[in-house]
């Protein structure tokens, strides 16, 4: 089922995998660049011609990291409105379709179909309340931890992480002036924990372990976007509330692994109900070959 | 004066700016509104409203961390603070520095030339016929100054005229301010 686009080639298996901290070893690194696979999307925001051909251009200009991390963190409000709307877009188009039903005599039950109908109309206009800007109203709604609008941010989180992988090898690359080379998902996690953790969040994942049959556990003690999260009602309310801003790092790192032709589960959770210390357990298709 | 002001900005963006790369804020943001025009299925109006209201979310939390690294006092004019916010907001926030020209007669509103975007590097719109009309890209930028603006009492309306994503020759925000607010307790906070 997954469509294999990066190498991963049938090496001999590394025999030092013991639990790994992520400091030491150096990444593997080959003749080949993976960078090449060109993404695709609606919206072209991806790996362009002139990124490829032009070495010095490529990641040297900087913007305040404070506007990337309000954009990511205006995500959670921003996929309770789209659900939002998109529900009251579904009730309206259902209660159309009732209406219409309502006409044909044949019908058997019209009158619970009515009944229905009434009953699904009350609540979805209720919701249609203005939204705020600025507060944290929003977290209170019953909607805050809906699962289609906590699986839409997980795919913000997805896509952002498919598209930027080439980038930020292709960067790597460069810097280190080697080709990079990705052999195994735990190549991969560590790539995560290092390169990928350091441009997002400006510091490195601090622990990583595995069990060598495809699970992962990264460890961030220090979260960056939820250092001065905090609830005012207390932990037990900060705990419940944090779970939305956990589904983006997630979707990044299964997208990221997607990219690299790795399929997998990610699950992220507050370690021993203490914020800003997050560990994402990471269960890949660990394949058997021997 | 704007001498001034462009040091302070420079300064600011040197010392006291933590950075990441912008490749990284575009495709975040290119991602989100891809997601957008497929939730909304290309409907452009929706995704231009969200996109604005996302900004505007960030808008008036982003001014605390303006007025908490540059320390400015209130501006005398509408001249001042056009000064400002390209040399110092755009500044420090996204390392671009607009141009600020076509101001009206009456010198109630005046236009931001962007001759760089980071929001929109690497874009193309969708090729439907529709996106080039309708969509706003860098909505979200009208958003973020609104709610600034707001958030310093003046009652201002920011919006895009043109855009070079749709082939237009420049890119250019229109702030126009309506009036200025009176010191007020928020809505529901009495």
């Amino acid at each position: 089922m997954s469509t294999i686009k990066t190498p991963t080639s049938p090496l001999p298996k590394l025999p030092d995998q013991t639990a790994v901290s992520e400091s030491s070893t150096p990444v593997k690194v080959a003749n080949k660049t993976p960078a090449d696979s060109p993404s695709r999307a609606s919206i072209n925001t991806t790996t362009s011609k002139n990124e490829v051909s032009s070495d010095s251009e490529i990641f040297t200009s900087e913007i305040n990291a404070c506007c990337l991390h309000y954009l990511v963190n205006e995500c959670v409000p921003l996929s309770m409105r789209v659900q939002e709307k998109l529900m009251k877009n579904e009730t309206d188009l259902g209660a159309l379709m009732k209406n219409l039903k309502l006409k044909d005599q044949n019908i058997r039950g019209s009158e619970e179909i009515k009944e229905d109908t009434k009953s699904s109309k009350g609540p979805s206009d209720s919701h249609t309340r203005e939204f705020l800007a600025g507060r944290v109203d929003y977290m209170n709604d019953e909607k805050y931890l809906d699962v289609n609008s906590l699986y839409r941010i997980e795919g913000y989180g997805f896509e952002i992480g498919f598209k930027i992988t080439d980038c930020l090898i292709y960067d790597k690359s460069v810097k280190e002036g080697l080709t990079v080379k990705m052999v195994d998902s735990l190549e991969i996690l560590k790539f995560i924990c290092r390169d990928v953790w350091k441009v997002f969040y400006g510091k490195q994942m601090d622990n990583l372990r595995t069990n060598h049959l495809g699970t992962f556990v990264l460890i961030d003690n220090a979260f960056k976007p939820l250092t001065h999260f905090y609830s005012g009602k207390g932990e037990e309310d900060t705990l419940n509330k944090v779970t939305p801003f956990l589904q983006f790092p997630s979707g990044l790192i299964r997208g990221i692994l997607w990219s690299l032709s790795v399929e997998s589960v990610v699950k992220a959770e507050v370690i021993n109900g203490k914020v800003p210390g997050i560990s994402f357990t990471v269960q890949t298709n660990f394949d058997t070959k021997e | 004066m704007s001498r001034q002001l462009k040091q302070l900005g420079d300064d600011i963006w040197r010392n006291k700016v933590e950075k990441v790369n912008s490749e990284l804020f575009t495709l975040t943001y290119g991602s989100i509104v891809a997601q957008l025009c497929k939730d909304f299925n290309y409907n452009y109006d929706e995704v231009n409203n969200e996109l604005f209201q996302m900004g505007y979310s960030i808008g008036i939390r982003l001014i605390d961390e303006f007025l908490q690294k540059t320390q400015l006092s209130r501006c005398v004019n509408l001249k001042d603070t056009a000064e400002i916010v390209s040399k110092i907001g755009f500044k420090i926030f996204l390392n671009i520095t607009p141009t600020v020209a076509h101001w009206a007669a009456d010198y109630r509103s005046f236009g931001l030339i962007l001759t760089e975007n980071p929001l929109a590097d690497f874009v193309e719109l969708p090729d439907d016929g529709k996106a080039s009309k309708k969509l706003w890209y860098s909505n979200i930028l009208c958003g973020v100054l609104k709610g600034c603006f707001e958030m310093v009492q003046l009652d201002c309306d920011v919006s895009f005229i043109q855009d070079t994503l749709k082939g237009d020759d420049a890119t250019e925000i229109r702030v126009k301010l309506i009036k200025i607010l009176k010191d007020e307790i928020p809505a529901g906070e009495e």
